[in-house]
Parts: structure tokens; sequence; C-alpha cells
């Protein structure tokens, strides 16, 4: 088995794209909010606690603050990264799939 | 449509494991159509390829659409060709169906119903993974 690497660039508030990749997600898996997607970065979206249980799960820095979202204000277990670190990612994990 | 990145290194002339992830209804985009055509095209390398119809993608298998009543192509029956093209694999995700209330009398393709655990798994074993 191959760990995938998801991308979600939509929000949780308006999109159910974070909980039907939620729902095909792996244990080894990882999930990057971009875009969006960082919406699913805050502690209270609808999904929050799926997300908290992800062992690799990351934010896009630049996507969080340019919407106005604190650093302080996300789960902790969710780790900001710049683009330069998805790309990294990208090689690191065998397989990755946007959900779009 | 984004490429996935590179999957598991093999030998250059070793099919590679392609699956390719249905999710949008047919009509409402060019994605359906879209994902067809790169399906077709991509035939013609002898790859492993099989795809997946999950979320709002299962509309695509359903019977008795008309089509041209929109004028547009009728996705089902490009779909019911495609064994003629040696794609066989044809898999749907079993929770998408019954969330939308869609039986299997309701669909023409012979294909595999997958369980949540299934699908994941299937998801996991490829080389590629493209998103449509």
């Amino acid at each position: 088995m191959s760990a995938i690497l998801h991308i979600v660039n939509q929000s949780p508030f308006s999109s159910t794209l974070l909980k039907q990749c939620m729902d095909r997600f792996n244990n080894d898996d990882g999930l990057i909010l971009l875009e969006d997607g960082v919406y699913g970065a805050m502690s209270q979206h609808p999904y929050a606690q799926n997300v908290r249980n992800i062992k690799r799960c990351y934010a896009i820095k630049n996507d969080l603050l340019a919407r106005g979202i604190s650093l302080d204000d996300i789960s902790d277990s969710i780790q900001v990264i710049d683009y330069d670190e998805f790309v990294q990612l990208t090689i690191e994990f065998p397989l990755s799939h946007s959900w779009y | 449509m984004m490429m996935a990145a590179e999957g598991n290194t093999t030998t250059m002339n070793a099919p590679k494991k392609l699956l390719f992830v249905l999710r949008q209804a047919p009509y409402g985009s060019t994605l359906a159509k879209d994902a067809l055509d790169a399906i077709l095209a991509t035939s013609a390398y002898e790859q492993d390829l099989s795809i997946a119809f999950i979320d709002d993608g299962v509309f695509q298998l359903i019977n008795n659409q008309q089509s041209e009543l929109i004028d547009q192509k009728n996705i089902a029956r490009i779909l019911s060709a495609l064994p003629l093209y040696d794609i066989t694999q044809l898999f749907v995700c079993a929770a998408s169906l019954a969330e939308r209330g869609i039986t299997l009398g309701a669909i023409s393709e012979d294909i595999t119903v997958l369980e949540p655990e299934a699908l994941r798994t299937l998801l996991s074993q490829q080389d590629h993974l493209l998103s449509f």
C-alpha cells in the first residue's frame, strides 16, 4: 500500500470536498489544505475532529494569512508549511490526489 | 485536470497501475467527457488502467440517459463501449450509490461495487491517480 497525499482546495463550510476526502482516507495518508481549503484548518470547522486525528496534516501559511486566519486559531495537529514544502511533500509521498 | 505525482519507481516499460477517479455528474461540467477522452487516449498505451466512480461520479452510470435532449454526447453510452477498448476494471463506491438511492438495477455496466475499506485499498495500490 502506498501513502497518498490528499490535496483539498475548498472550504468545508461551503463544500463537501473535505468530507468526501476524509471518507477515503487511509491511516498513513497525508492531507494538505490550500487556497480556500485552509478554512478546514480552523478548529471550529465541521470535520475538525477528523482532521485532528490525521498524523500528517498541513496547511499553506500564505493561504491562511491571506484570509486573516491566525496561526493561533488552527488545530495544534496541523503543520503550517509554505509552497516549497508543499512541492517537497508531493515528491515524498508516492501518490497524490487532488480533490476538486 | 491535475496529474498525480510520480509514483513508485518501476522500469521504463512496465505497465503502470493507473486509476481514473471520476467524481462529477455527467453533464454539469465537461469533466466527465474530458475523463472519458483521457481514458480512451490512455488505453492506447497498454497500461494497467482502471476506473472508480465515486461521489457524484456514480450519476454517470445511470441507465436511460437521454442526453440528446440537452445536445450532449451520451456519457453512459460511451461507458458501455469501454470493453471494446479492453477497459474492464470498473469500480463504484457502494456508499456513494446508497447516499443517492441508486440501485444496481439502474446501472447497466458490468462493475465491481466496493465498500469504503476496499475503495481505500484500491486507491493506495496505484502508481498514479488521475482525478476528474
